[in-house]
């Protein structure tokens, strides 16, 4: 079982001449909550589009559980801003397109995290407030049961007690057999619920490094880890 | 968007009623309105058509499922196309249907009418010639329109971003030009007659070529918008 | 909610164990009880499960906790052994106090604060 989790083989990405990503070779098993930290225009956004796909013509080779060609899509939910969906249409009417898009979409998964998220489904889209549309869109990407969870600056605005509810959740909703991939500004918060991080630089990876190993080698918190290497280099 | 065109081509003549008067002009125009208003429909129709399949490939909700691209372009062309005809198609179908039935009733007599029909000779042959032509035509039409849209798509990725729209429009229109310039060539290089077995076989290789390179480009260069 | 927050520059799976022994050593889980799942503690506790399997493990080395096949960890029937991690705990935090105070009192004058203290809260 040497191919379980996601493995990126040289990844690079060109936007006609200008290189967006280059050369970046990761292996991360699967089991882990890992964020992926690098500032404004670094490429993260890129990196996930291209693990899932919706960027075509990158360079390397993109690995999910063996699977390398399109069809790891059905593996990977990646967090979608929902932009293609009309802002008429009600919350059940996108749960519905899911459920019938997905094999893997769990209905009462969904349900149960707008619940707790206090979203009710009878609104519409365009209604919702930008952080009640950034957890619609959390609940709809954590409800399918699939291997790798891409979520891309999922709680920019989320407000605090908010976050603190859906970062102790988040625990609750990945399990041993898959991987969540989370971008993020608010490292600080997620700090103790991570197991490593990925830093970008530079259009390419700089670090890959779980996170107790950073406290107990370096004796720092990641947030400081990550401000110290990232101005190092 | 149906009920609209319904609304339209049935009201369209309620207007015309209160200003002509029931008589002779009224009926001639009402039935040359109801064609005229049933073609209108019919390109509104295919704009729409093709800017709805076109939108599926930029858009991550359905680039994002977990389909394979040829399974993805298949059901986008088939589900669209079936939609289309079923809107669109009733419609003009209706107001074809309507305006015969003015020229029968109010602007030909009967015998008139009757000696019209008679005079076209419908055979086995001449019927499955229409359907043929009609249904080759048809796939024509949205495999190769929705591989030259595809085509531009890849065109535009080569092009900063604010260029892309102008470049996008004129390339599409230098293609289609090349494209049905370039098809007409060939297809009289092959046969003189619009419905022959040759004509129509190569109607089917093109369709092939353009359904294979169509899901080539959208497997490996477009990508949906973010 | 409230989310138990730990420092973030030391490794979280000592601080959890720290925190699993002081529950211990007051009696929150008693001897021979079970202690609640990775996936409880995890969800309490506001980390991730591999952290809590790893302080797990601290304990288990140090034969605080025993693993029953299939049932889960419970608090050890010896109580030698927690008795024993009482003065480990004493004397660790005695040593941090004296050493944060080292620097600039003598013995004698940290002993004098300590016994005011001591006989202040007495009153109280």
């Amino acid at each position: 079982m040497s191919a379980q989790g996601l493995e990126l083989q040289h990844v690079g990405y060109k936007k006609m001449t200008k290189v967006i990503l280059n050369d970046i070779s990761v292996k991360i098993p699967l089991g882990r909550l890992v964020v992926l930290l690098g500032e404004n225009g670094v490429g993260k956004t890129t990196l996930m589009r291209v693990i899932s796909d919706l960027n075509k013509g990158y360079q390397g080779k993109v690995c999910l559980n063996g699977v390398s060609d399109e069809r790891r899509k059905s593996l990977i939910s990646f967090s979608d801003n929902l932009s293609s969906f009309r802002s008429k249409i009600s919350l059940n009417d996108v749960i519905a397109f899911y459920q019938q898009g997905y094999p893997d979409f769990d209905l009462q998964r969904v349900n149960e995290l707008l619940n707790f998220m206090r979203i009710d489904p009878l609104q519409r889209l365009g209604s919702l407030s930008k952080g009640n549309r950034e957890k619609f869109v959390i609940a709809l990407t954590l409800a399918r049961r699939t291997r790798l969870y891409l979520l891309d600056e999922p709680l920019s605005g989320v407000d605090i007690f908010s976050r603190d509810k859906i970062i102790s959740s988040l625990v609750k909703w990945i399990d041993n057999d898959s991987l969540l991939l989370i971008s993020t500004h608010h490292l600080s918060e997620l700090e103790q619920v991570i197991d490593d991080v990925l830093i970008l630089k530079d259009q390419t990876m700089l670090e890959y490094r779980n996170v107790e190993d950073i406290r107990q080698q370096e004796g720092l918190s990641v947030e400081e880890y990550y401000r110290q290497t990232y101005l190092e280099h | 968007m149906g009920v609209a065109g319904l609304a339209i081509s049935l009201f369209w003549p309620l207007g015309m009623l209160l200003k002509l008067g029931v008589n002779r002009s009224f009926w001639t125009s009402f039935a040359i309105g109801e064609t005229v208003i049933a073609f209108i429909l019919l390109g509104i129709g295919f704009i729409c058509l093709f800017a709805s399949i076109n939108q599926v490939w930029l858009s991550n909700r359905f680039r994002l499922l977990p389909a394979s691209t040829s399974q993805l372009y298949f059901s986008n062309l088939l589900m669209k196309t079936a939609g289309f005809l079923l809107i669109i198609g009733l419609l003009a179908l209706i107001d074809f249907a309507l305006s015969g039935l003015i020229l029968r009733n109010w602007l030909m007599t009967p015998i008139e009418f009757q000696r019209a029909i008679s005079k076209a000779t419908f055979s086995m042959t001449d019927v499955m010639n229409v359907v043929v032509s009609f249904v080759d035509a048809m796939v024509s039409l949205i495999v190769e329109l929705t591989f030259l849209l595809i085509l531009t798509e890849t065109l535009e990725n080569f092009v900063a971003e604010k260029y892309q729209r102008l470049v996008g429009v004129v390339s599409f229109i230098v293609l289609l030009f090349l494209f049905s310039f370039v098809d007409e060539k060939i297809s009289n290089l092959i046969s003189n007659d619009i419905v022959s077995v040759t004509s129509v076989l190569f109607d089917a290789v093109v369709v092939i070529l353009c359904i294979w390179a169509s899901i080539y480009l959208l497997k490996n260069w477009v990508e949906s918008r973010k | 909610m409230e989310i138990t927050k730990f420092k973030a520059n030391l490794p979280i799976y000592l601080q959890v164990s720290d925190l699993l022994a002081e529950r211990i050593i007051r009696g929150s889980y008693p001897v021979n009880s079970k202690v609640p799942s990775v996936r409880e503690l995890a969800e309490e506790l506001t980390t991730n499960p591999r952290t809590i399997q790893n302080a797990l493990k601290e304990l288990i080395d140090a034969q605080i906790l025993i693993t029953r096949r299939g049932q889960g960890n419970f608090v050890t029937a010896d109580r030698s052994k927690i008795v024993e991690l009482k003065q480990q705990r004493v004397k660790q935090k005695t040593a941090e106090y004296l050493d944060s105070l080292q620097p600039f009192l003598s013995w004698n004058e940290i002993i004098t604060a300590v016994e005011k203290e001591i006989a202040k809260r007495r009153e109280q």
